[in-house]
This record gives structure tokens, C-alpha cells and sequence, in this order.
């Protein structure tokens, strides 16, 4: 199967430890670097490459997360945002890892006689079985369930770990929020450590939500220099570098370390209710005034948003009141759609709301493309494209204080790599295959980055 | 990549082999699909223009058709071939040559084929400008194991095209993709899901 291996110290392919940082962006940690304010990874990545990747659209971290686990495309893994509409009863319904396509990293690993320990990323609920353990993340509903082999959830109980922090937590009081960030994030590499030592592996994976979480609530405070909260957002960093420290002063020997985020972040400037745009244009109506789901919305319907900026066409024999007829109206609508959308200004600056504003069959490949949504409307940073169906206005503030942005996420890759034009969140799946010299499967959407080391011949030729 | 594969529709002239096939290509493509709509008579002008309509002829086209449609389909194209392919032996050399392959016959009665001519053929054929017609002048055999048949003039052109892509399905070539199933009582109890959905909510996720 294998061409050829890494070696390692003693001739063995690497262990590789990945470390998600959800939503950390790379212009941020190229600052903080900068600053001085983390000076454990700042000596870590003197060994290794730190590049600028790209998210993946729509920018949020499921999606995101599964073209890491998966290397593919969302026309391939199947995983298109938070929530997806179920056609009977009619309504929306949260998703989970059952709904995922295709190969993970670590089923591929295991595949090649690898043990691996993935802790919290999200998508991975509910857990597979795994030649190792997993702890899911975001999206688990509680510890019970949370853990394969399920014993293993009496561990996280007695250790007090935390999944995710309530985000309520944060409009209730946001020292009570902090104090919360902190401790989940404390548990987490606990836990981490304890699996470290305790487990044999050759693939570890521990993915931190709490810097998302950190960014949603203090990311404006942070760029004003809040006397407080700017404090307060670069604390949560030091301890994250004092911990990521430990981490790599913890690791084996012949251990690689790879860093990554999954999108980067900005400033949260406005929220637009695209159900309440399409109900304005005259492409949605409800059979209710108070539309509480989507089986509120009027046969007559045209289209319907679902969150972020993904519009589902109302299409004769898919929808369950679908009207659109397929073919000829189907896509002179949806151009017609697109136009309009693209003409969205801010009300106040008259800068477009939208980057771009795609038909599915452009942006996706593969075969669950079916399944995403007809037309996925890209925002210009800062601008969060909503979808409630009792919207009663399309521009509001945003309740958030930062946003996801496409751009601007950040790899991190020990030993070196080759940093190359558009490179994304699934490039790093195939680079993980290739340090621990497992085979690269040909039906994924992306490549390795790991740098070709000079040969010795190379070598010898340079000294000359 | 993907499998690719290939879909033969066979009938006689005006029948509706290509409006449907175009059809079936616009459904292929949204579903992100890499897909070649090869149309006989467009790939007789470009690669054979000097090839008639008689039955050597005819057996010559078929072949390099074939031929177009391995080449692509093993390497993750789905192909759309539309042509006449009037003998069985034209359909079935295709057949035993392409792993993954689905025959189409499109049919409808004579009278409908002449009302619609949609190429002036029948009308020339009336006029005794032409004497090459399949199922006409030259004997059209029917298949006997085609995966779908087509009765146009009993289903509209969007109906037929949804039966090549249900029977593509069955035959494992395209994905059986359908929206989420729901998920109260599997992933998640009804408890669960309210109790995510808050949380994504208070964090403007949803």
C-alpha cells in the first residue's frame, strides 16, 4: 500500500498530534506573535511553516470541520451547515455525524493499522466506532453520549469535563461566561493529557471551541482596546499559550505538531434576514402571520432562506408544497434571484452586502450537491446572513460583537511545508496522511502541503 | 473522482431521445456531476461528416460512439449518448464495452414520431427526398433488456427524465441523495434538539 514512509527518529512514520483552534485568525495570531503575547507557540512555530488558508463557504465550523476530517468538498461530505430541512413533518432539524459522507481521517488511519484519539471536533456526534477513542464536541447533547467506547464517559464525568459553554451564560454575565471559558478550556487539555499518557496512539486530535466562543462575545471590545474585555481577550490566549506549551513539552519525541483553525473572524457590522428579503421581493409568503416553521410557509412560495445565506428554490416534486416547475422556471428564477441579491447595499455605508451569490453547482462536486441549497449567497465580511421566518425587518445590529470570515484562517505545520495559492481547510487532511506516511485516497478534493525535503543529492549539490 | 457511466437512448428519429437527454444532463450537472452530452448528429459532423446512412455506415458511428463513451466514463465523465443505434448488436458491442452502462429506449407510435418531426425528416421522407429512415425504410429492432423504457407520448419530457435519474440511482451510478432524514428519535430525542437548537440560537448560529 505504502510508496514510502517519513521516517522518523528511529525509522518509524510520525505521530502527529493536530491542535484546532476554532475561528483563530492567522492575521491575529500573526499579531499576537508579534506582540510577544505568546511565546510558547511562537517558539513552536520557528519549526515549522505558519501559512494563510482559506474556510470554506458557507464559513461555518461544521462544514468546515468536515472538509478537515473528510478532504472533500460539501458536495461530497454532506454537510452544508448547522441545521437542514426535513421534508416530512416539514421543518428544520439540527445535523449530526450520521448525515456525514465519505471517509474521516481517522477511519482512514485506522485502515492503516493507526490508533486514534480525537477529542471534541465537531461532527463527530454521535461517535463511531474507532480504533482508539473519541470524545465528540459541539453538537453532543450530553457527556452520557458523548464518548466511543461509552464507558469511557464515566472519565469525563469524574474529571468535570465540559463540552461547550452556554453561550447565555455570556448576556447574563460575562465574568460568569469567562470564568466558564476558561475552566472547559483547562478541563480540555486535561483531558487531553490524561489520554496522552494513558492511550496508545498514533494520531491524536484535540479541537478548542472556546476561542470561537471568546471571539462572538469580545471580538469588537478586542479591536477597541476595551480598558476591560481587550484584557480579558488576550488572557484567554496567554493561558491557551501556556497550555500549548505544556503540550508540546508533553509530547513524544517523534511527535509533529499541527495547528489549524477553521475560519478567521472579524468585526460583526449587521445582520440581514434573508426570509424577510425574499417575503419583500414577493418570492415567500406564509399561511400564518406568526410563521413559526418552515410548514408555515405558503404553497405559493417561490424560495426559503435557511441559515447561512443558503436559499432552497421551492421546487415542484422536492418540496414538499413545491410549486416551481423544474427545468426552464427553475433556473430563470434562480438567475433572476441571484441578480437581485447581488444589489443588496448597506443602508447606511452602500457597500454590497454580498461577496458573491452562487448556484449550488458551481460552488459544490459531487454527488451529495443534491442536497445543498439552490443558491448560496456570500457575504462581504462583517455581515451575517440570518433566516427567521418572523423577521420584521431586514437590517438589524448585530447582537454579535465578531463574525466568521472566509479568509484568513490559519496551518500550522512542524517540520516544514510548502505554502501554495489557495490552500483550505482540507488541504491539511491529505498533509496529516502524508507526515504519517499513510496512503493519500484519489477521491478527495485536496493535497498534502507537506515541503518535499531536499534529497541528499539536493544536498550535496547546494554545499558545492 | 466519481464513477462515471454511460446512458444510451435509442429510438427512432423524433421520438425525443435528445430533448430528454438534455434534461437529464441539466438534473446530472446540479448534482455536480461531470457530464458529456454526446448527440449523435452533432458528433457525426464534427468527427465523421462524411458518414452516410446506411446500415455500414450506421454500424460505424455506433462504434466510435461507444468508443467516445469508454473513454470518458472511466474517467468519472457521465455520458449522455443519443442516437438511433437502430440494430441490437450496435447497443449491445456499446454494452459489453462500458462497465457501467444503461440502455434508454424512447418510443412512440409512427403517426406521432411524422406530427412532430422536429428536423423536417419525415417531411422529406414524404417527398421522397429520403429513403434511410430507421423504423421506416430500414428495419429499427426494438430492445429486449433495456434498463428504462420511455413511452413519450404517455409521459411529459420532464417525467421521462426523472425515470432515467431514479433508475441511474437504482443502479448505483448516481447517489441516492435525499434531504436530511429526521432526526428526532435517532441522533437526537426531541429534548436533545430543542436544548442544541437553544444553544445555537443564543450563539446567532441559527
Amino acid at each position: 500500500m505504502k510508496l514510502f514512509n517519513k521516517m522518523g527518529a528511529r525509522g518509524k512514520a510520525p505521530k502527529v498530534f493536530v491542535l484546532g483552534l476554532d475561528g483563530t485568525p492567522y492575521s491575529l495570531l500573526t499579531k499576537m506573535l508579534k506582540e510577544g503575547r505568546l511565546p510558547n507557540i511562537a517558539r513552536i512555530v520557528k519549526g515549522g511553516s505558519l501559512m494563510k488558508i482559506n474556510s470554506v463557504v458557507p464559513t461555518v465550523s461544521p462544514v468546515a470541520w468536515a472538509c478537515f476530517m473528510t478532504g472533500k468538498n460539501p458536495g461530497r461530505h454532506n454537510i452544508f451547515g448547522f441545521v437542514e430541512r426535513t421534508l416530512d413533518p416539514f421543518q428544520t432539524c439540527i445535523i449530526s455525524a450520521d448525515m456525514l459522507r465519505g471517509d474521516t481521517l481517522w477511519d482512514l488511519l485506522n485502515c492503516d493499522g493507526k490508533r486514534t484519539i480525537v477529542m471534541n471536533v465537531p461532527v463527530t456526534y454521535p461517535p463511531r466506532e474507532v480504533d482508539g477513542v473519541i470524545v465528540s464536541g459541539f453538537l453532543c447533547p450530553s457527556i452520557d453520549k458523548a464518548t466511543y467506547p461509552p464507558q469511557f464517559a464515566d472519565v469525563l464525568k469524574k474529571m468535570g469535563y465540559i463540552i461547550d459553554v452556554d453561550p447565555w451564560l455570556a448576556r447574563e454575565s460575562r465574568d460568569k461566561f469567562l470564568t466558564e471559558l476558561h475552566r472547559a478550556l483547562r478541563r480540555r487539555f486535561e483531558l487531553a493529557f490524561y489520554l496522552m499518557r494513558k492511550e496508545k496512539w498514533d494520531f491524536f486530535m484535540c479541537h478548542v471551541m472556546e476561542t470561537d466562543r471568546l471571539h462572538h462575545f469580545f471580538w469588537r471590545q478586542m479591536e477597541e482596546d476595551h480598558p476591560i474585555d481587550a484584557a480579558r481577550f488576550y488572557n484567554l490566549y496567554t493561558v491557551l499559550d501556556d497550555l500549548v506549551g505544556e503540550l508540546r513539552n508533553r509530547l513524544p519525541r517523534e511527535t509533529l505538531l499541527v495547528m489549524l483553525s477553521d475560519h478567521g473572524f472579524c468585526r460583526a457590522k449587521r445582520e440581514v434576514e434573508l426570509n424577510y428579503w425574499l417575503a419583500r421581493q414577493g418570492w415567500l409568503k406564509f399561511t400564518t402571520d406568526n410563521p413559526e416553521s418552515l410548514a408555515d410557509i405558503h404553497p405559493e412560495s417561490s424560495a426559503y432562506s435557511l441559515i447561512p445565506g443558503r436559499i432552497f428554490i421551492n421546487l415542484k416534486g422536492r418540496e414538499p408544497n413545491g410549486s416551481v416547475e423544474p427545468g426552464r422556471e427553475y433556473d430563470t428564477i434562480r438567475q433572476k434571484m441571484i441578480g437581485v441579491l447581488l444589489s443588496l447595499r448597506d443602508p447606511d455605508t452602500g457597500v454590497p452586502v454580498l461577496k458573491d451569490a452562487v448556484l449550488r453547482e458551481r460552488l459544490y462536486v459531487g454527488p451529495a450537491t443534491v442536497n445543498a441549497a439552490d443558491i448560496i449567497a456570500v457575504p462581504n465580511d462583517g455581515y451575517e446572513l440570518k433566516a427567521k421566518l418572523d423577521a420584521t425587518e431586514l437590517y438589524s445590529a448585530s447582537e454579535m460583537s465578531g463574525t466568521h470570515t472566509y479568509e484568513d484562517a490559519f496551518l500550522f505545520v512542524e517540520g516544514g511545508a510548502a505554502p501554495r495559492v489557495g490552500l483550505n481547510v482540507s488541504d491539511a487532511m491529505p498533509t496529516v496522511l502524508e507526515l504519517m506516511g499513510s496512503q493519500i485516497p484519489r477521491d478527495i478534493d485536496s493535497a498534502s502541503c507537506v515541503a518535499k525535503r531536499p534529497s541528499k543529492l539536493e544536498t550535496f549539490l547546494k554545499k558545492k | 473522482m466519481d464513477k462515471g457511466f454511460v446512458v444510451w437512448f435509442t429510438g427512432v428519429p423524433a421520438t425525443g431521445k435528445s430533448t430528454i437527454a438534455k434534461l437529464v444532463e441539466e438534473q446530472l450537472r446540479s448534482r455536480g456531476l461531470k457530464v458529456e452530452n454526446l448527440d449523435s448528429d452533432e458528433v457525426r459532423s464534427n468527427i465523421s461528416p462524411n458518414l452516410g446512412y446506411t446500415l455500414e455506415a450506421r454500424d460505424e458511428n455506433t462504434k466510435r460512439l461507444a468508443f467516445l463513451g469508454k473513454l470518458l466514463s472511466r474517467n468519472g465523465v457521465a455520458v449522455l449518448i443519443t442516437a438511433v443505434s437502430s440494430l441490437r448488436k450496435f447497443r449491445d458491442r456499446a454494452r459489453e464495452q462500458i462497465d457501467d452502462f444503461a440502455e434508454v429506449y424512447v418510443t412512440c407510435p409512427l403517426e406521432e414520431c411524422q406530427k412532430r418531426d422536429p428536423k423536417g425528416l419525415y417531411g422529406r421522407a414524404e417527398r421522397g427526398e429520403v429513403n434511410d429512415i430507421a423504423g421506416m425504410h430500414q428495419p429499427y429492432e426494438e430492445p429486449l433488456n433495456a434498463e428504462v423504457v420511455l413511452q413519450t407520448h404517455e409521459l411529459s419530457e420532464q417525467e421521462c427524465a426523472e425515470r432515467v435519474i431514479e433508475v441511474l440511482e437504482t443502479l448505483g451510478y448516481v447517489l441516492h441523495c435525499r434531504p436530511a432524514k429526521a432526526s428526532a428519535g435517532e441522533a437526537y430525542s426531541a429534548e436533545e434538539e430543542d436544548k442544541i437548537k437553544k444553544r445555537l440560537k443564543d450563539l446567532g448560529y441559527i
